[in-house]
């Protein structure tokens, strides 16, 4: 007999510690090699569990080898678009200093054209060449923003453009339920294409019988504000936060 | 049999890090212990565990559940050791030399000695009877799961298993079964 052949004693014993046999366990001889295999097995199971600094670098290594496709995109985030709408807001807002003071208006202009070619994807075109440099650069984050969240402005103009509606909750239960069908985050903030007013252009409604242009603009906490502004004067026939 | 790590496989399989995270604190002791168990020293089962975590992580993707998340990790544990032992062609070391057999059966003072001996222990047995000792005494796999991770089949594994504690139980010093009838691997 080898150093590694099992007796049928030790195949009996070997069975009934693992529940698999139906061996005859009133042996003396096999109950007897049970309690030896059983206290291998105990000591086997016994062992040290690595030291905590060991058990983080390999945790640590692990982690650093998972390949990109365990990795979310971050512009997949919603939080990104977020942040974009926030980026967008901030160079909108320069525009709209920039213009403001140029024009010296306290009405919105539905002419001025600065920004609408941020929406568009054109290059934006700044009157004023005192500040064009400035402004590209803002109006560049900017449509860069807005070209990131068209699909989903798009999607939204679907479901609420072209409609008219008569309340605030009116239009802010159909924004949540746009908002919840496609599962989508309100689109990042960009610029009016029409009015220098900072917000994603979702499409034209009708409220309370005034023909205007709905926008959505995204705060610093995520929350959704509705925004309509007239098509004739720009000036806003509704503004609504969407809870 | 459901897998109870089934959502944080999903979740770390579409990307989710923090799952990813949760779910290799919760095998690496486990790993380690493996790997500890099958290398024979620390610092190799340091290395091995991480060889195997990283493969493991890096063939998540293709992980299909087929398997328990556990029984496919501890199949790229035993992989990762047997090809750290060849690449390293290290044999058991041989500074480990068979524990001084004890008189008499196992009593409870001597499973503190027990646990000291098992590594040499351990370290005695070809690699083929240690591995499905190992996989069956600390990782609590069944037979069909051992057959699994070896590849070999369940008969095979019954008997290296019988075979591997009787090993051990002689390295250990314990006393022989009355009945000395040799049984053969199928």
């Amino acid at each position: 007999m080898s150093d590694f052949d099992a007796t049928p004693i030790d195949e009996q014993a070997s069975d009934l510690l693992d529940d698999n046999g139906t061996a005859d366990n009133n042996d003396p001889a096999v109950v007897a090699r049970v309690r030896q295999f059983a206290s291998q097995k105990a000591a086997i199971a016994d062992v040290d569990p690595p030291a905590p600094a060991v058990r983080e670098r390999l945790v640590a290594a692990a982690l650093a080898a998972a390949p990109e496709s365990n990795v979310i995109p971050l512009r997949r985030r919603p939080i990104l678009a977020v942040g974009a709408g926030l980026v967008a807001a901030a160079a909108a807002a320069s525009l709209i200093f920039v213009v403001s003071n140029r024009h010296n208006d306290s009405r919105l202009s539905s002419a001025t054209g600065t920004t609408a070619a941020a929406t568009a994807g054109a290059a934006p075109q700044v009157k004023a060449a005192d500040t064009a440099a400035a402004t590209e650069a803002a109006a560049a984050t900017t449509t860069a923003a807005a070209s990131a969240a068209a699909p989903a402005a798009t999607a939204f103009a679907g479901a609420l453009a072209d409609r008219s509606y008569n309340s605030p909750q009116e239009l802010v239960t159909a924004y949540q339920a746009a908002r919840d069908a496609l599962a989508a985050p309100p689109p990042a903030t960009t610029v009016s294409p029409t009015c220098s007013f900072a917000g994603e252009r979702i499409g034209s409604i009708t409220y309370q019988d005034t023909p205007a242009e709905l926008f959505v603009t995204t705060d610093s906490f995520g929350h959704a504000h509705l925004t309509a502004l007239a098509i004739e004067d720009c000036h806003r026939v509704i503004e609504v936060a969407v809870p | 049999m459901a897998d109870p790590d089934a959502e944080l496989v999903a979740a770390a399989q579409r990307g989710d890090r923090s799952a990813l995270d949760r779910l290799l604190r919760r095998h690496v002791d486990r790993v380690h212990g493996l790997a500890r168990r099958l290398m024979g020293s620390e610092a190799d089962a340091a290395d091995a565990a991480q060889e195997a975590l990283i493969a493991a992580v890096r063939g998540l993707p293709r992980f299909d559940g087929r398997s328990t998340f556990s029984t496919w990790l501890y199949r790229i544990t035993t992989n990762s050791c047997l090809d750290e032992l060849r690449r390293r062609s290290r044999r058991p070391d041989p500074r480990a030399e068979l524990p001084e057999p004890r008189a008499g059966g196992p009593t409870v003072a001597s499973a503190v000695s027990d646990r000291l001996d098992i590594e040499s222990a351990l370290r005695t047995l070809p690699m083929e009877f240690r591995t499905a000792v190992v996989l069956r005494d600390l990782c609590e796999l069944d037979y069909a799961e051992i057959a699994d991770v070896l590849g070999i089949p369940p008969g095979t594994v019954r008997s290296r298993i019988a075979r591997g504690r009787a090993a051990l139980s002689r390295a250990l010093g314990n006393p022989e079964p009355t009945t000395e009838r040799p049984s053969n691997e199928p």
